[in-house]
Formats: C-alpha cells, structure tokens, sequence
C-alpha cells in the first residue's frame, strides 16, 4: 500500500478544513488535505441545479435522518463542501450564545469579545456584504415590508459574496466559498489539497493516531493508500466525523448530541407577479422570535415550488398555473430533541438518527402560524404549507388556530438546515467529545474541527461558527505546538 | 442492485403533469432526464434505505397481479395509471410514501428542466 508522510493531515476541505489548512500553512507547517469528492471548480455548474446535485452533493442531496419523521439534510460532497452549494449566508455567533456555551460546556476563553477579531478577520477575508438594495427579490421586500408593520424586528443577512452582487447566489464564481478563498491561500503557502479520497479508519497507537487509511476513488486511481501524519484535523462534518472517529476507538460522548435546526416551508400565492425565478437569493430573516425560530424567504425555482406543492399534489397541481405569482419561505427553529450518529457495518455508511422533541413541535408549529401570519399581511391570498395536513391555509384566522390546535410533528414534512453537536467542544467531560480547542479527549494529536463541535443550536446559519472556530482553534495549535 | 429503468419509466410517466404542452420529441427528452434523475437519486440513497426501497419496487410491480392478473410492467397504461394512483391514495403509508418519493424527485427535475421552464415562461411571458 502506498503511504503518504506530511506532518498535518486535514480530512476535509469545507469550512472547517479550509481554515484549518490555510491557516497551518501559512504558518509555515506542513499540510496536506484529503477531499472524498471531487473538484467543483472542474463543473461550471449552478449548484442548485439537479447536475450539481449528482456531482457535488453527499447522495445525490438525500441524505436521511430517521426519526418519526424521517427529515433529510444535504451536505457538499466536493472540495470547499457545503460553501459551494450552500447560500453563503453569513452570520456571526450570537453574543448571549457563546457565553451560555461557556458556561454550560465549560468551554476555555469562550466570548464575544474574544472571538470578535476572529470575526473580523473571516469577514475580511470572505468579502462579507450586504446585497444591491436596489435589486432586492420583491418576494423579499413585501416581506420586510409586512414585519415592519407588524412592528416586528427584520434583518437583512449579509453573504460571503463575489463581486457580482446582483446574480444567482448559486452560479459558479458567485460566492466567495471555500475553494475560491482559503484553499487557494493554503495551496499557496504549500498545502497539497488531494480530491477523490475518503479516509476510512484511523490507526492508534499508545494515545496517539499513527496514520489514517484512505481510499482513493477519483477517475485517475482506485484503491487504497495510507498517510502518516503527526496531526491529524478531522474536519468531515457533523455526521462524517463520528463515522470516521467511532469506528477507530474514539468513542467517548462522539456521535451523540446530533442536533440541528428544523424547517418547514410553505408557498404563498400573491396577486402580483414575484418572479422569484429572475430574482436574486431572498435575503431578510425576521428575528423577532430568534434565537428560537427565524422567518425567511426561500430561493425559488418552479421545481423548489413543485417539490413543496407535492405533499398535496393532486390539489396543488391546479396552483402551478400561478407559479410566476409564488414565492417559497420558510419557518426555521432551535432544534430541541437530540440525535445520534452510527457508522453502518458492513457498508460504513452513516446512520443518522434524530427524536423530535414536543418542544420541536411548539416551536415548528409557532414558526408555521407566524410565518402565515406575516405572509397574509404581506398580501399572500393562499399559503400552500410544504406538508400532508393542512392542504391550504387561507386567511390569518385560518392560520391562527394552529396555535390551539397544533399540527402533530409526524406529519410535517421537515426539512434540515445547519447539522451540528455530535462531538461537543468543552471541558465538560460527561457531555463533550473535544476540549475547548477541538482536542480529541484521549488522543495526542487528533482535533476535530468542523460543526460536529458546535456544542449547542446557535440559531443562525452555522459557517461562521464553524470557521471562527476553526481559526480560534488552528491558532492556539500554532502557539501550543511548536 | 440495480434500478429497473423501464419499470422506473411506466410509474413516472403517469405522474408527470400533462401542462406545460410540450412536442412530442420535447416530452420524450424530459421524460427521460426525469427518469435519470429519478433512478440517479435513488442510487445515491445509502444502502440501508436504497436495497429495501427497490425490493419495494418490485413488490410493486408483483401486487397488480391481484386486481389485474398481470405485472404492472405487463399492463397497458390506463390500468397503470390506475394502479399508481391506487398506491397514492392507499391508507397504507409505505405505499403512499414510495410513491411520494420519486414524485417529488419527478416533479423537481421536471419543472427545472430547461424546456420546461421555456415553456412555461413562453405561456405566461418571462
């Protein structure tokens, strides 16, 4: 078998290997980064696009999580992960939520203030905008314009954009994702970045990993290879992570606490046009009821709208018809119930598994009724919810009886965002799986780095928790190990 | 295992809207980068969901021999597109959500195909 010397391997090239990467080799270590998937910069693609989906996405974009019910997520499978399919919406850790993770994981030096420049630095170095007010999806600005009037509190969310800030957020060059930023800059400062390669076990000796097992299968080469390395970052994602870390021995608090935010869509049907297929990605979010549930508006093409119609087809068809007067939007909310993640024998596929909470249903249900209820004030004349019962919402007061009679969480159709927690970060050894620094608990040289250490839900769109951490963390290895 | 693709194409194509009007040589080409993307997706699906899913899909087709006497592969399409929306409307959740799945596979990459979208923006000016 061929084997591989480097001093840092990185698995994973998404948020958190990039950074990670980037920042190692600019301090003049020696790294190399092993991507299972492929490169995206060699597809010209929109990323939305079912071609991307093949190619780019983990599955083909059906990645399940089983549960009652059964929701799915989807996550990059390329090199950059999900920043090259995601929004590239960009929000910073909220200050109330890093101090209550401080004090509840025990995590070392954790504030505001501290991870301030941390913040700075990223936005800085990802072009972190506000978009072109004057081309503002109209889908978005009656959205805005309906929560002022409700006097509730609205925000526009600034993306890690390129130049160009009146396209598709998903066409290729768009976003400033990971590929077009931090891993060039690790390639410059000598990183090897190697796509096709999907580490499957960890070898261990005495405490420390000796080298990581890799099977290549890109076009060019099959087979298996071996890289041994004094370091080695794990930085797979949320649910890649415990599947590589259990299987290896490194068992303790890892692949618990999977956690996210659950979705639920709806459609709503105005009387002008929206066009929200010419448009640019809606960008406003109320927040009047965050950190726990996040109104917005949702890209929209007329197969995102025949996909949130299906539940209900056979009525919804006829609504079709009306696809230009259609807009998608979306109640999203702190996931409360608590998840697991498994490597399957046999294949070594994840298994993923999640038990919805009733304080999830609250709290789906809340957003659902809110997001309703802001839509009919926005000028919407039907809402078409994303799920089984009910079909059709058609008035505020039709809405509000949710609120007494609330839709059973089992028949919503809930869709994923933001995948996080399977291996917390903390001091907290009962809860955690990493110290406050991404330090594998029983191992000398094994960090984790990516959103399986996000200890908690954030509330907010996860990449900029995910690589402030990777900095934060990428920066006291640099002092600590010389 | 493989996904049966003639099989994948005759639960598709009742399922598939009749609007936007499309040529006949356009709806073919749809109708196969449907049934691409559709076996595509379920390819992709892990193991554990994708081997008892197209078991499901032979069970399928072996359960019209009960009210037909014959395979669903073997019947003509009206009784096909009858027997399809049998499984949409069946109290039976597993039957419901089999088809659930590739519908709404079906009608993403149905209405994003580009002739499609050019035909509904043709109907109603872009």
């Amino acid at each position: 078998m061929e084997t591989t010397k480097t001093q840092i391997l990185v698995i994973g090239s998404g948020a958190g290997g990039a950074v990670t990467a980037a920042t190692l080799a600019e301090a003049g270590r020696q790294v190399t980064v092993i991507e299972e998937g492929p490169s995206a910069r060699d597809f010209a693609l929109d990323t939305n696009t079912p071609e991307a989906m093949r190619l780019l996405y983990r599955n083909g974009g059906l990645c399940p999580i089983l549960g009652q019910p059964t929701s799915a997520f989807i996550e990059g499978c390329c090199v950059g992960g999900s920043t090259e399919i995601n929004s590239a919406f960009w929000h910073r850790t909220p200050p109330d939520v890093l101090d209550d993770w401080r004090r509840r994981f025990q995590i070392e030096g954790l504030s505001a203030e501290s991870m301030e420049p941390v913040f700075q630095e990223l936005e800085q170095n990802l072009g972190v905008r506000k978009g072109d007010s004057e081309n503002l999806p109209l889908s978005s600005t009656v959205f805005a314009d309906a929560a002022k009037r409700l006097e509730w509190k609205v925000v526009e969310v600034p993306r890690a954009q390129s130049a160009d800030l009146t396209g598709s957020a998903y066409s290729a060059g768009a976003k400033n994702s990971m590929s077009r930023t931090y891993l060039p800059r690790a390639e410059e400062a000598g990183a090897v970045i190697l796509s096709g390669r999907k580490a499957v076990r960890l070898e261990r000796s005495a405490g420390k990993v000796t080298a990581v097992t890799v099977e290549r299968s890109g076009a060019d080469a099959k087979g298996t290879e071996r890289f041994e390395a004094e370091y080695v970052f794990v930085c797979c994602g949320a649910v890649q992570t415990p599947v590589l870390l259990r299987p290896s021995g490194f068992r303790g608090n890892v692949g618990e606490n999977l956690q996210f935010h659950p979705m639920v869509k709806v459609a709503a049907q105005f009387k002008d046009a929206m066009d929200g297929h010419d448009s640019t990605l809606p960008v406003y979010q109320v927040k009047e009821f965050a950190p726990e549930i996040t109104l917005g508006g949702a890209v929209f093409t007329p197969g995102f709208l025949a996909l949130t119609l299906s539940d209900n087809w056979l009525q919804n068809e006829v609504a079709m018809k009306d696809w230009r007067h259609m807009a998608l939007y979306y109640a999203t909310s702190c996931g409360k119930g608590k998840g697991t993640v498994r490597r399957m024998p046999v294949t070594g596929e994840a298994l993923a598994r999640y038990r919805f909470s009733e304080a999830d249903r609250d709290l789906l249900n809340k957003g659902f009724v809110k997001l309703c209820e802001l839509l009919f004030e926005a000028g919407a004349t039907r809402i078409f919810p994303g799920f089984r019962e009910p079909a059709l919402v058609s008035s505020r007061e039709d809405a509000l009886r949710y609120l007494e009679h609330p839709i059973p969480v089992k028949d919503m159709s809930i869709s994923v965002l933001h995948i996080f927690g399977s291996c917390s970060m903390g001091e907290d050894r009962e809860r955690c799986a990493v110290d406050s620094f991404g330090k594998v608990f029983g191992a000398d040289n094994l960090y984790v780095s990516d959103a399986s250490i996000i200890p908690d839900a954030p509330g907010v769109n996860t990449q900029g928790t995910v690589m402030a951490f990777a900095l934060r963390n990428a920066r006291r290895f640099i002092e600590s190990v010389k | 295992m493989k996904v049966n693709v003639t099989l994948l194409s005759q639960i598709i194509e009742p399922l598939l809207p009749v609007e936007p009007s499309l040529a006949p040589e356009s709806r073919k080409e749809v109708a196969e980068s449907v049934v691409l993307f559709v076996s595509q997706q379920i390819l992709g699906m892990p193991a554990y969901l994708r081997v008892p899913y197209l078991l499901f899909m032979k069970i399928f087709n072996w359960l019209s021999l009960r009210p037909y006497g014959r395979l669903f592969a073997n019947l003509d399409p009206v009784k096909q597109k009858d027997y399809v929306s049998a499984w949409i409307h069946s109290s039976l959740g597993p039957k419901k959500d089999f088809i659930k799945l590739i519908r709404s596979c079906a009608l993403l990459r149905f209405y994003d195909h580009p002739k499609v979208r050019d035909a509904l923006e043709g109907v109603q000016g872009k």
